[in-house]
């Protein structure tokens, strides 16, 4: 018996010694277990890996530009332009830079949910001209005479840099900035009530946004139109401003967007997947005042009664979304 | 002594343990699921052909005729195939573990050929897709084989590989101009299968080398079964989702036994 034990020991241990395969602990939320795939979960050493690359500008082709460029950590890793124009061509993007939280309840990624997964996402901006512009093969070949072999080695065992380890580790990364520390966490937690005009303020919330922005994650993690646009003609940039309809050729996506979270408000100014808006303030009006008449917007809005909406309803309600605001988290 | 001999031999089952339980990175390319002891080679080509008997390949940059009286000139024609299959007489299937290969024709790339290594027997027939399966077309960071999302075969901003990539000019008669097409089809609902009758006689033994041409009638993703209307959709990338549909279908019969023979 012991010698069965002593060969089973040397056997397991001749495999899982050649990395460090410990799991990232910190992957919880009041949700549950995060949710990772199977074949990149996330551990101590690759989620630090995803962490330096995340920030460092020589994984673009100029060495001048990082996805911290349009991702501020202290912005919930949005960048507050209206469109991004920090890119290595100088030129504006088409969409909006999103925060970046909770990401891992996602099942799309980009605006119209085209990008199935953040490992595949990632080679979006890597590659794209006007955003980080690299070249994965010599990013690699580059990578591999830096100090970046032996940070790969302790993740997968070996020092190889491949552009799919590369988008792992952002992956792991990218999983692990979770956001559940606003006030209106701690009163879950602490199974505090809240005052009486932030319940009044949350019970606006609950019967005007809570359709779409489903209180937890605060996001049904759906796609919506909502009425920003009457007329959608521009065929360029392979549909670009037809929302999620350029993914799935279905009609009825004409238009919608995916539902961003309403956590961390204060920190993603401006709103919507073209920055249109600057303020909260714009965002309310349009939907307590300029959305009716538009044939394109949900049914949700379309049906809601929303121009009832009073001024001082309205006040409650930037309360109640500034409860959601996670100061720790936006440093 | 004795403790000697224990020790050596806790060490030797020890590395046959070792060796057995880390065989989880098994060789991708020849791992037939039906086991035979005795393997053929099998020098397998992807020929890119015209419908023009005395010019069968295709010369880029060079003018052809579609079925339907189009004029086309192909700058390149890229694809990703796998799924490799053998269908024996006995409906019993050898299958390649999964594995992808690009084959193109390109301007300065001419890649084309690989080598199969499958077990000696009488098959009917093969099959492979042209394309990409849904289970590793679903994210850019699964590679299997040769698949590589750096090489514009894939698709960034809706996951997924291009599985037939074609560019090139066509002569539109309207304006009495050469105007460009791209072709870049791929989407998990065109994923194409095809399947290719063998020579019933042909039973191929371990001790000779064989050789399998196929051949990709390359024009035809223009007019067979489904005519194109290059002029009204001289772009296909995704979409129109009907447009690609019919050319997918197209290219998915494109494809004809060209040759397979002992070397």
């Amino acid at each position: 018996m012991r010698l069965f034990l002593l060969l089973l020991t040397i056997s397991l241990g001749s495999c899982f010694s050649k990395e460090d395969g410990s799991p990232y602990l910190a992957l919880n939320s009041p949700y549950g277990e995060v949710p990772q795939p199977e074949h990149n979960r996330a551990t101590q050493k690759g989620v630090e890996l995803g962490k330096k690359l995340f920030f460092d500008p020589r994984l673009s082709q100029t060495g001048t530009v990082s996805c911290a460029t349009c991702h501020h950590p202290d912005k919930s890793f949005s960048d507050g332009l209206t469109l991004s124009n920090t890119g290595i061509s100088g030129n504006t993007l088409l969409r909006h830079s999103p925060a970046l939280f909770n990401l891992a309840w996602y099942s799309g990624f980009f605006w119209d949910g085209g990008s199935k997964n953040l490992e595949s996402q990632a080679f979006g901006p890597l590659t794209h001209e006007d955003e980080m512009g690299v070249n994965l093969i010599e990013l690699c070949e580059k990578l591999q005479k830096t100090e970046y072999p032996e940070l790969f080695k302790e993740v997968w065992g070996d020092d190889t840099i491949t552009s799919q380890r590369i988008v792992r580790a952002l992956a792991q990364y990218q999983r692990s900035l979770l956001s559940f520390g606003s006030p209106y966490d701690e009163a879950l937690a602490n199974k505090t009530t809240l005052s009486p005009e932030l319940l009044a303020g949350k019970a606006i919330y609950t019967q005007y946004c809570a359709p779409c922005h489903t209180e937890g994650l605060f996001t049904d993690l759906g796609y919506h139109a909502n009425g920003m646009d009457s007329l959608i003609e521009d065929r360029s940039h392979e549909l670009m401003y037809w929302g999620r309809y350029r993914i799935t050729n279905d009609s009825s996506d004409i238009g919608k967007y995916k539902t961003p979270s309403l956590r961390n408000l204060s920190f993603t100014a401006p709103y919507m997947h073209d920055g249109r808006f600057r303020d909260l303030n714009a965002v309310l009006n349009h939907y307590f005042r300029d959305h009716s008449n538009n044939p394109l917007a949900d049914s949700i809005l379309r049906n809601g009664n929303y121009a009832q909406v009073g001024e001082n309803e309205k006040r409650l309600l930037l309360l109640f979304l500034k409860s959601l605001d996670d100061e720790g988290f936006n440093q | 002594m004795k403790n000697k001999i224990t020790l050596s031999l806790v060490l030797a089952l020890a590395s046959i343990l070792f060796i057995t339980s880390c065989q989880k990175e098994e060789d991708p390319i020849n791992n037939p699921s039906v086991p035979s002891e005795k393997m053929v080679t099998l020098d397998v080509h992807f020929n890119t052909v015209s419908n023009e008997q005395t010019r069968p390949l295709i010369w880029l940059g060079t003018p052809y005729l579609t079925e339907e009286g189009d004029s086309i000139i192909f700058d390149f024609v890229r694809y990703w195939i796998g799924g490799i299959e053998f269908v024996s007489e006995d409906d019993s299937v050898w299958v390649e573990a999964p594995y992808y290969r690009l084959i193109e024709q390109t301007g300065t790339s001419n890649k084309n050929s690989f080598t199969l290594q499958i077990p000696e027997g009488h098959y009917k027939s093969m099959r492979f897709v042209v394309g990409v399966k849904p289970n590793q077309n679903s994210s850019l960071d699964s590679i299997v084989g040769e698949l590589n999302p750096t090489i514009g075969m894939s698709w960034n901003w809706n996951t997924g590989y291009i599985f037939m990539k074609n560019e090139g000019k066509f002569y539109n008669s309207s304006n009495s101009e050469w105007e460009t097409f791209k072709y870049h089809l791929g989407m998990n609902e065109n994923l194409q299968t095809v399947t290719l009758p063998l020579d019933n006689s042909t039973h191929i033994h371990a001790d000779k080398s064989y050789e399998l041409n196929i051949n990709y009638h390359a024009l035809k993703i223009f007019s067979e079964p489904n005519v194109m209307d290059l002029q009204a959709f001289p772009t296909l990338m995704v979409g129109p989702a009907d447009q690609t549909a019919r050319a997918s279908e197209n290219y998915g019969k494109a494809f004809e036994l060209g040759s397979f023979e002992a070397k």
